[in-house]
């Protein structure tokens, strides 16, 4: 493992358990969906249109829109930004594109 | 790419301006043996060339351009062969749309001016959409479709227009100011990068051609649009063809990479002198509720960017391409309204005029002293 820095003072907020493409996944409560996909190894998020390579998180910052998902219920996010919440279910966003 | 730092020289000709115009004018001069040197104030392809939606509508251009229009894509139909690079043209016809009555009528007016110019054009009702298009709204009164518009990528022609005119010899200056012109046996143009010296030199420098043929003592009457263009994320099959509004006030096309190109003129924030493109929102909030009204499936989609940029325009619309001034070796094109269409055959109308005197398609209504002097 990589040092990692610790900025004391920042607790997680509670455990909690969501799914992504159908893949029951574990994070933490209010931590941006990209973060707990990262920890779980998933680099990629989604496909490209028009030549199928993998596409994931990287400017982390809202400009991008590499890390887009797709959340039930909610429609096409970027993952950088958005905050998990229990029980929720995301997909690649490509999915409905097929 | 060549890396060599060009610091001055000489050349047949001089042209000012990276963009469409004088990319192609470029290509036109280099193809038939001619020295040209390239100058820009920044990056070839970095404004109007480059910013632009890449609609290349026929339907939407001004009467006295409809010609000009089917005749430059005589060329954009061989461009990817010509430049050996996919530029992402594609030719599946648009539908021009009216929202009311009113527009309808006027349409339809429009629509019979561009039959007697040859354009292959046919009127839609209500009920001919529904089922021909639609994703179009119901809200759309009637539609005029011509098989003849398209669009091209700006993002992919750049690179590749700029590797052809670097194969056929151009030498290209970036990031140059030019301070000085002088006229005396030859033409002479002064920048930070050196002296250029010339037999002939041509304005292509599209908003800053004003600038430009001020510095040569000549009046061209250039005011300054902002149009601002927005793009959404990879999207199913929303927007079936290329869309413009009879008022032209919006363009929509989905392109090669499934997102969504939204544009129509709406006008941002900036001006020459103090270098701002910016987005006005409240504006941008008018372009893309009508965008939604037009095509309803835009509206679960996500904006990923909206930017601005700048179109230079000549106080009748119509573009500036032949002589400037008094001089028989100064020359200048510059500023059409649907300049991405018209660049090709523009760019090649002035290499044609330079090389042999002459052009293969009529320019006397272009003629750039036709406002007079200031």
């Amino acid at each position: 493992m990589p040092e990692m820095k610790v900025i004391h003072g920042i607790e997680p907020g509670r455990s909690l358990e969501f799914t992504f493409d159908g893949i029951t996944l574990a994070g933490f409560n209010g931590e941006a969906i990209a973060s707990a996909l990262m920890r779980a190894g998933i680099v990629s998020q989604r496909v490209s249109p028009k030549q199928s390579a993998q596409r994931g998180y990287y400017c982390g910052m809202g400009l991008c829109w590499e890390c887009a998902v797709h959340v039930d219920g909610e429609g096409i996010v970027r993952s950088c930004g958005y905050p998990l919440r229990p029980g929720l279910r995301v997909k690649t966003a490509d999915a409905d594109l097929k | 790419m060549r890396a060599v730092a060009v610091t001055g020289g000489s050349a047949d000709v001089i042209l000012v301006g990276g963009g469409i115009f004088g990319q192609f004018a470029a290509l036109t001069l280099a193809n038939i043996g001619r020295d040209v040197v390239l100058i820009d104030r920044a990056a070839l392809w970095s404004e109007a060339s480059s910013v632009n939606a890449g609609s290349l509508g026929v339907q939407n251009k001004i009467g006295e351009l409809v010609p000009y229009a089917r005749w430059s894509w005589d060329l954009w139909s061989g461009m990817s062969e010509r430049l050996a690079a996919d530029v992402g043209v594609r030719r599946d016809g648009g539908y021009k749309i009216a929202m009311t009555d009113d527009e309808a009528k006027r349409l339809e007016q429009a629509v019979n001016e561009q039959k007697a110019v040859g354009l292959e054009v046919r009127l839609l009702g209500r009920a001919d959409l529904r089922a021909e298009a639609p994703w179009l709204s119901p809200n759309v009164a009637a539609a005029a479709f011509s098989p003849e518009d398209g669009y091209a990528s700006p993002t992919l022609l750049g690179p590749a227009l700029r590797a052809a005119i670097e194969r056929a010899g151009v030498t290209i200056v970036e990031y140059a100011n030019i301070s000085k012109i002088h006229q005396n046996r030859g033409i002479s143009v002064e920048t930070d990068k050196g002296r250029f010296q010339g037999n002939a030199l041509a304005i292509a420098a599209g908003a800053w051609s004003g600038q430009c043929a001020a510095l040569l003592g000549e009046h061209l009457p250039i005011a300054l649009d902002v149009n601002m263009v927005s793009v959404t994320e990879s999207a199913p099959p929303t927007i079936g063809k290329l869309t413009t509004h009879a008022r032209g006030i919006l363009t929509l096309k989905q392109v090669a990479n499934n997102s969504c190109l939204i544009g129509g003129g709406w006008q941002g924030i900036g001006t020459l002198a103090d270098c701002r493109k910016e987005i006005d929102y409240d504006q941008l909030v008018h372009n893309l509720r009508l965008a939604v009204r037009v095509v309803p499936g835009l509206a679960q989609l996500n904006i990923v960017r909206s930017w601005a940029g700048y179109e230079g325009v000549s106080p009748d619309s119509l573009p500036y391409l032949g002589r400037l001034g008094d001089n028989p070796n100064v020359y200048c094109v510059a500023c059409a309204r649907g300049g991405f269409t018209l660049g090709p055959l523009f760019g090649q109308l002035l290499g044609e005029l330079i090389a042999t005197g002459r052009t293969s398609r009529p320019i006397d209504i272009f003629n750039p002293g036709r406002f007079g002097h200031a």
